[in-house]
């Protein structure tokens, strides 16, 4: 007997509501156990649906939801799992559970340790209604669930951490971080906004085009009613709006990098592992649509590839730890992106996979790096952390492989797929492709030398003469996703590798495949290729370690301002939308002066009676008087006119 | 039989005189006197044409217009009474408080 | 057991009765009574619900005029007066804990309750007129009684668009009946006797401006942040005010039926005025720097959203329009309260205070998850009705569900601002450090947010009461 899918976010929202209701019941860590625990029962439920899968996908539906808008019915809520959401509940869970696992240390110190778990797991829960929805409105609710989680989390010191000090500095910078950190919450919110405005013009469209929006019936309906393309390719542009604004494609990017106000473990499991990855989701979710839309699939991917060269262009040159780590980020979910838009959406999801490993990893080590320094995020102000650290050191450098592309390690299989799927389609995105790899490759290896080796120069800045390594609950999920980076490329072995496509098979049971038509030989040079790509990268950092010029990476001001995507969005959308609030505020204000004042025009007439009313009771005897006789005379000369 | 005619001819000077003062006296008490008379002038009126023609009617109206008179009186008076302890005056042009 | 078709008459008149005891109550034991009455008026409610609606009572009024006293609540009527009902239940706890001395009020508050419940229960065009302006009076006493230095400027305007409407409106009630030839005022003859033409048109026009005052729809808007800004601090007025919106009820309980073809043919332009009203009104929302303006705004923007569903004839948006009529309340209403608690605490109603969740944790919460249901986060009733309302006008007009989906942003953009700026970044320096929720005041805001999210997840009840008399409602139109 398999359990309920319900079951799944079930338990991390009874975790949520628990901890926000009562949380004086869970004193010290305890709520932080709990939260994890519930994640830990959620994985083992998604563990044992992922073995009982059948070959049909499983469909659980609950209750009714939203009127009229299933196929002449109401729409109801309800679960459903197939490979693809069963492999996403599993990434979802596990590496969610490792995150809460390490969090319980990271952020033991907090004031608010409780409420984080609670929001932890809020998200968790999201998350999982995101990826199981047997509906786009369902997937809706998950979708801006997660967002509100995100707001939440990277708001979580919406405060700023000294802002309750008495020390005038300290107060004065916690202020300051404090109107930052609910900048960015506020902004990743109205941003996310405007994918979702996105979204749901999908949905309305979708629904005008084949009344329906749950996903199994129009997976069905596609295929039997003709409609016309340019509709279908409209609705799958708005869904690829939804898309890019949760996935921090371009141009609704710039939210990403600032969500790293959030604490680290938060950055680890929304903005690296799962909920940014929620785009390519969506877009793999509704491959049925985009394989009857050559076009916007080609948007997608055009949107993927650069966004992807983007991320990695900006990355050059930050200085702030996580902010490398997040452009990372950005430029990543292109990839996965240009992989779906190419049509490869296995090598898209496999690289989800491997990337939620790779960068939560990443994350994770990072978080433990700026504990150890007493939150300095600096990488000028680091340096020679191996000596302090050799455990983290040991795992950032299997990340830092991963995610080049080395050979054994989970990236260069992922990145390779898509590379690969690239090069069939479109020539000049894997061009591309191969230039971000080299980018990638080399602001990695920045990182990596900027904060493990060379000499340690971070005693002036943080006070911190010896830096303590992580302690064991930090190192367990550490050392599991270091593994995971390590192993879970082998899942996807490539034929001509002498492997299987154990990956591709499996995935290719809920979406369907493309046919592999390149030769062995090209084959081996793409991958060859692919290993160069990232051996140069790291090369380059190295020698530039070397000549002491790490410091200051390529592109200057350009590069570490993020290509003043912020600037001009400040300026062309933020500032003048406050000036149009304001003068709307004059002119509503104005209407209203322009309606009193035709009223009191129309009112002044009125002003004469009132002189009538004088208020002497004999002027009004005298009108009374004046009345009467008008009235008697009028009837005497009628009486004598008329004869009588 | 004395004529309707000089009934008439009286109420009408009554209710003349009842004019006169309410358009002319300012003490509350006294137009309240004159428009008593000009009820008053009314009822000789009302009841002259009764019997001038045979008709209960008019005199009903008698009736009604006695009981509202005695009505008003208790009312009235009592406004002014209260009007003079909150005023001290009775003067009704200084009462202008509903100028509009 | 009892006929329900005589429980929408108690249901009415219990409040009133329940505001003239308050009168002649021993002050100590007044908070009790009207405690008392509206949670019985809330459990007569939950009777009729349970009894599946009340079916119709008729019975004649003022026959000479055809006048009849024609009530009946079911369906989307008896959803609205089932939240009216609920939210005057909170607003009478609320004002029994914050208003010193509330006798005033609690009367006040228990005689619109009665206006209100009269407005969604009649049948007859007179009656509604009559309870229409019935509910007009306890809220300019409101305002008059409890509000700022500038009431009465605000007084003014609010009475005199309302009444410019309403006069407007009894016209047309009036050209309906007799152009039409029915025999009486009641709503089931009138659908017997349509006017039609040109003089459809005409008196629909009339009939709407009453609506669209009370809705209130843009250009007719500008009593209501007055009306908001000058009510009492506390913020019961305006949770009052807010159910006093019933704008959106009236065009679909009598306009649709009664004016089926004009409906039809001023379609675009109105649909076109209410996404206006939507996003302009959010904008403006987004520059306010007064709690009470802004919430007026953001409530002017959800009319928006309803006059968008309404107008559309679309079924899912009509459906979609009624529902979110009907839970904005919650939220709105309890988001004027939590405003009415911040004021208590620090004096002010400036949204740029800050720092203010800093020592009321509980508080900024619900404040917060208030906002998340007011901007239609999923998961909360508002989502249901604004995107059914913008799905079903996306089929009717594309184009303008895009103007009104814009909004969505802009509400975001306000929403979260204001709450940033008081509740979020640093407390200055000097500032008090304020108390959090007590008492009662837990259930004030819980209560309604907890409806709010039950009517989000699991919406059938609703659904299953709006349904079907949209349906009925729409048959009449024949389009779609």
């Amino acid at each position: 007997m398999l359990p309920v899918l319900y079951l799944l976010p079930l338990l991390p929202l009874i975790g949520f509501a628990l901890l926000m209701v009562f949380p004086r019941l869970f004193p010290g860590k305890a709520g932080g156990w709990l939260a994890t625990g519930m994640i830990g029962a959620a994985f083992v439920v998604a563990v044992l649906r992922y073995l009982g899968q059948g070959a049909v996908p499983a469909q659980e539906t609950l209750w009714t939801w939203l009127p009229n808008m299933a196929l002449n019915a109401n729409l109801s809520v309800g679960f459903y799992l197939d490979q693809l959401s069963a492999l996403m509940a599993l990434i979802i869970t596990g590496i969610g559970f490792l995150i809460h696992l390490y969090s319980i240390s990271y952020m033991s110190h907090d004031a608010k340790f409780t409420r984080f778990f609670a929001f932890l797991n809020f998200f968790v829960a999201m998350m999982l209604i995101l990826v199981l929805a047997d509906s786009y409105p369902l997937m809706f609710v998950g979708w801006e669930g997660v967002g509100m989680a995100s707001y939440l989390l990277i708001g979580f010191w919406f405060s700023g951490r000294g802002s309750e000090s008495s020390d005038k500095d300290i107060r004065a910078a916690g202020e300051k971080e404090g109107v930052n950190n609910s900048n960015a919450a506020r902004k990743a919110f109205i941003m996310n906004r405007i994918g979702d405005l996105g979204f749901m013009l999908g949905m309305f469209l979708l629904y005008k085009l084949y009344g329906t929006l749950s996903i199994p019936e129009l997976a069905t309906r596609v295929e039997g009613v003709s409609v016309a393309t340019a509709g279908v390719e409209l609705a799958c542009l708005f869904l690829l709006v939804g898309a890019i604004g949760k996935s921090g494609q371009l141009p609704l990017t710039t939210w990403l990098p600032d969500a790293m106000a959030g604490p680290t473990p938060v950055s680890a499991l929304i903005h690296a592992a799962t909920m940014v990855t929620a785009g390519v989701y969506l877009i793999t979710r509704s491959h049925f649509l985009y394989e009857l839309a050559p076009n916007a699939s080609l948007w997608v991917a055009w949107v993927g590839g650069l966004t992807a060269l983007y991320g990695a262009l900006a990355a050059l040159n930050q200085h702030d730890i996580k902010k490398i780590l997040a452009f990372s980020t950005v430029s990543q979910l292109g990839y996965m992106f240009l992989a779906v838009g190419v049509g490869a959406y296995s090598a898209g999801v496999f690289h989800l996979l491997s990337h939620a490993f790779f960068k939560a990893l990443l994350f994770l080590a990072a978080g433990a790096v700026i504990h150890a320094l007493h939150d300095e995020q600096d990488v000028r102000r680091m340096g020679g952390m191996r000596k302090f650290m050799p455990f983290t050191h040991i795992v950032s450098g299997i990340g830092v492989l991963a995610i080049s592309g080395i050979p054994i390690w989970s990236g260069f299989f992922s990145k390779d797929a898509i590379l690969a799927a690239a090069f069939e389609t479109q020539p000049v995105l894997y061009i591309i492709g191969l230039i971000v790899a080299v980018l990638t490759a080399f602001y990695m290896g920045r990182w990596y030398f900027l904060v493990w080796r060379g000499a340690y120069r971070g005693f002036e800045a943080t006070g911190v003469s010896h830096p303590h390594e992580a302690d064991t609950i930090t190192k367990i999920p550490l050392g599991i996703l270091a593994a995971g980076a390590t192993l879970i490329g082998f899942l996807n072995v490539p034929t001509f590798l002498g492997g299987g496509h154990a990956f591709d098979s499996y995935l290719g049971r809920a979406i369907p495949q493309e046919a592999h038509e390149i030769a062995a030989s090209t084959e081996w040079l793409l991958t060859v290729m692919a290993i160069l790509a990232g051996v140069i990268g790291l090369l380059w950092a190295y020698s530039q370690h070397r000549a002491h010029k790490l410091d200051n990476g390529p592109l200057g001001q350009f590069s570490s301002s993020a290509l003043y995507l912020d600037n001009i969005y400040d300026g062309l959308v933020a500032a003048p939308s406050r000036g149009i609030a304001g003068a709307l505020d004059t002119v509503d204000r104005g209407t209203d002066g322009l309606i009193g004042s035709i009223s009191r025009n129309a009112a002044a007439p009125g002003g004469l009676f009132t002189v009538w009313q004088s208020g002497f009771v004999r002027a009004y005897a005298v009108s009374m008087l004046l009345g009467t006789a008008g009235i008697i005379g009028y009837w005497a000369l009628k009486l004598v006119g008329s004869g009588g | 039989m004395v004529p309707t005619s000089y009934y008439i001819a009286l109420s009408g000077i009554l209710f003349a005189l009842g004019m006169i003062g309410v358009l002319t006296r300012r003490t509350a008490i006294m137009v309240f006197l004159s428009v008593e008379l000009m009820l008053n002038a009314s009822n000789i009126a009302l009841v002259a044409f009764a019997r001038s023609w045979g008709d209960l009617t008019g005199q009903t109206a008698v009736f009604v217009v006695m009981t509202l008179a005695a009505a008003e009186v208790a009312i009235g008076l009592a406004i002014i009474v209260a009007i003079f302890r909150k005023r001290e005056t009775t003067n009704v042009d200084d009462l202008a408080a509903m100028k509009g | 057991m009892f006929d329900p078709q005589w429980l929408p008459t108690i249901m009415i008149f219990l409040p009133l009765l329940g505001s003239l005891l308050i009168l002649i109550t021993p002050g100590r034991w007044r908070d009790e009574v009207a405690g008392f009455m509206a949670a019985v008026t809330l459990g007569l409610g939950l009777m009729i619900w349970y009894a599946g609606g009340s079916g119709l009572l008729s019975l004649n009024w003022i026959p000479a005029l055809g006048i009849t006293y024609s009530v009946e609540l079911s369906g989307v009527s008896l959803a609205l007066a089932m939240v009216t009902a609920f939210m005057s239940f909170i607003a009478i706890l609320y004002a029994a804990r914050r208003i010193p001395n509330p006798g005033t009020m609690l009367a006040l508050i228990l005689a619109m309750e009665t206006g209100l419940l009269g407005i969604f229960a009649a049948r007859d065009l007179i009656l509604f007129y009559v309870f229409f302006e019935d509910a007009l009076l306890p809220s300019l006493l409101m305002l008059a009684i409890y509000g700022k230095a500038h009431r009465m400027r605000a007084l003014v305007k609010f009475a005199a668009y309302t009444l410019f409407g309403s006069l407007l409106m009894l016209i047309s009630i009036i050209g309906v009946r007799y152009l039409g030839g029915s025999p009486t005022f009641a709503l089931v003859d009138l659908k017997q006797h349509l006017v039609t033409g040109p003089a459809q048109t005409w008196l629909y026009l009339g009939f709407l401006t009453a609506m669209a005052v009370k809705l209130p729809l843009w250009p007719l808007h500008a009593w209501l942040p007055d009306f908001h800004e000058q009510n009492h601090d506390s913020g019961i007025p305006d949770v009052m005010g807010t159910l006093y919106k019933v704008g959106g009820y009236g065009l679909f309980t009598f306009a649709i039926p009664l004016f089926p073809d004009a409906s039809l043919e001023l379609r675009p332009i109105l649909m076109g005025l209410a996404a206006f009203t939507a996003l302009y009104s959010a904008w403006i929302a987004f520059g306010q720097k007064d709690w009470k303006r802004l919430l007026a705004y953001a409530g002017l923007s959800h009319m928006g959203f309803v006059a968008l569903g309404v107008f559309s004839l679309n079924e899912t948006a009509v459906i979609g329009a009624m529902y979110l009529l009907a839970f904005q309340n919650l939220y709105t209403g309890a988001l004027f309260l939590s405003v009415g608690m911040v004021q208590e605490r620090i004096g002010s109603l400036d949204t740029r205070v800050g720092g203010l969740m800093t020592g009321a944790g509980a508080l900024g919460g619900m404040t917060m998850a208030l906002w998340f249901a007011s901007i239609a986060v999923p998961g909360m009733a508002g989502f249901i009705g604004e995107f059914s309302v913008l799905l079903g006008a996306y089929q009717v007009s594309p184009w303008l569900a895009f103007v009104a989906g814009l909004t969505v942003i802009a509400a975001a953009a306000y929403a979260l601002t204001a709450f940033q700026t008081t509740f979020w970044q640093s407390r200055p320096l000097g500032g008090v450090v304020v108390r959090d929720l007590v008492h009662t005041e837990w259930l004030i805001l819980g209560l309604p947010l907890a409806v709010a999210i039950f009517f989000g997840v699991y919406s059938a009840p609703a659904l299953n009461l709006m349904q079907p008399a949209v349906k009925s409602v729409l048959a009449a139109v024949g389009g779609n």
